[in-house]
């Protein structure tokens, strides 16, 4: 999947913008917004500072927000297409003569 | 019985309130009984000096040892026998094969030996395993990946490190895996040497799963290594500060590869 990282915080943004950079990052297939925007990735030959001073040399990949709502966010996301997806199946059967 | 280093060599009066000695292992450290306030450090390497920085020595003998120090420490000491120098030791290396290797460090206080390492270990070298940082270590038999065989990894003898040692067959996957508690910890550490394999760059990875999960290949969410220096050991470190929850850490090598793990450990 196609994400664009933040070149100062390496945050995850699933749309272009300014000072963001592509990247194709494979484990973001078929995962929903709110949990690609809820990870850091730092590329191989980059550099992230934390607030606390300690440095992290990439290629690193790890949550920058709240884990348990990132994980919650990507949990309810598959339970809706899981339902959209019985619902199509429901009305396709439905349709059988 | 170690051998030690007394600041002011023969003559006069020794102005300093510790000792520091060497013990070839840490059975012959915990079996002696020294002064007060010695300092025991555990080397089988000759050490030729000694020295408290709070950065790296710029201009390091062989054997030397280093003292790091920090503002607040477990084992703080008065050094002076008069007067007043509080010493914050936190961790020791000595320099070793033109670099600055870990070694142990203890201090005699009160009639006892006391650790100056309080970095909370899964692994710890010349330790093995320790089960009382992470809820559970996952045997390998319960651990699957879709494209992968697993195989075992090893302990070497004394627990020196964890080897992660894969075949050549692109299908092998050598993983080792635990439960731990994030919610405590800001940053992972792993000390190893990895080796490449078949010309490629990758030589492990470390993947934060959920926790118990037995499926590796399941929502993996972690971090890809690209080691800059082939089979020379060096420490890793991982954010893991937003992980608020408990999560299964897996450690994984494969096609071939070598990773020769001495340290993991959570801050």
């Amino acid at each position: 999947m196609k994400v664009y990282v933040d070149k100062k915080t390496f945050m995850c943004f699933t749309e272009p913008g300014e000072d963001r950079e592509e990247y194709e990052i494979p484990v973001f297939d078929g995962k929903c917004k709110e949990f690609v925007e809820g990870h850091r990735y730092v590329p191989k030959e980059n550099e992230w500072r934390r607030e606390d001073g300690e440095v992290f040399r990439g290629e690193m990949l790890t949550y920058g927000k709240d884990s348990v709502e990132v994980d919650l966010a990507q949990t309810e996301y598959e339970k809706q297409r899981l339902a959209d997806a019985e619902n199509a199946l429901a009305i396709l059967l439905g349709g059988v003569t | 019985m170690g051998k030690g280093f007394k600041h002011g060599g023969s003559g006069g009066t020794n102005p300093l309130n510790f000792f520091v000695k060497t013990y070839p292992a840490e059975t012959e450290l915990k079996a002696d009984k020294p002064k007060e306030n010695t300092i025991g450090v555990i080397t089988t390497t000759t050490m030729t000096s000694w020295g408290f920085y709070a950065t790296e020595p710029t201009v390091p003998e062989v054997g030397m040892v280093w003292f790091f120090v920090k503002t607040e420490s477990v084992v703080e000491f008065n050094a002076l026998k008069k007067n007043a120098i509080q010493v914050y030791p936190f961790s020791a290396k000595q320099y070793v094969d033109s670099k600055w290797v870990e070694v142990a460090a203890m201090s005699y206080i009160n009639g006892a030996w006391v650790e100056w390492d309080t970095r909370n270990f899964v692994f710890k070298s010349g330790s093995g395993f320790n089960d009382t940082v992470y809820k559970k270590l996952a045997t390998n038999s319960s651990l699957t990946s879709s494209n992968y065989t697993v195989l075992n990894y090893s302990v070497s003898s004394g627990n020196t490190t964890l080897d992660l040692n894969s075949y050549a067959n692109g299908n092998d996957y050598c993983p080792v895996a635990f439960d731990i508690d994030l919610s405590k910890f800001n940053t992972m550490y792993i000390d190893a040497a990895v080796s490449k394999s078949n010309g490629s760059d990758s030589a492990f990875a470390v993947n934060v799963v959920s926790e118990g999960t037995s499926n590796l290949g399941s929502n993996p969410i972690g971090t890809q290594l690209n080691p800059s220096k082939d089979g020379v050991r060096q420490t890793f470190n991982y954010n893991v500060k937003s992980i608020t929850t408990t999560k299964r850490v897996c450690i994984s090598t494969w096609n071939g590869r070598k990773t020769k793990i001495y340290n993991i450990w959570f801050e």
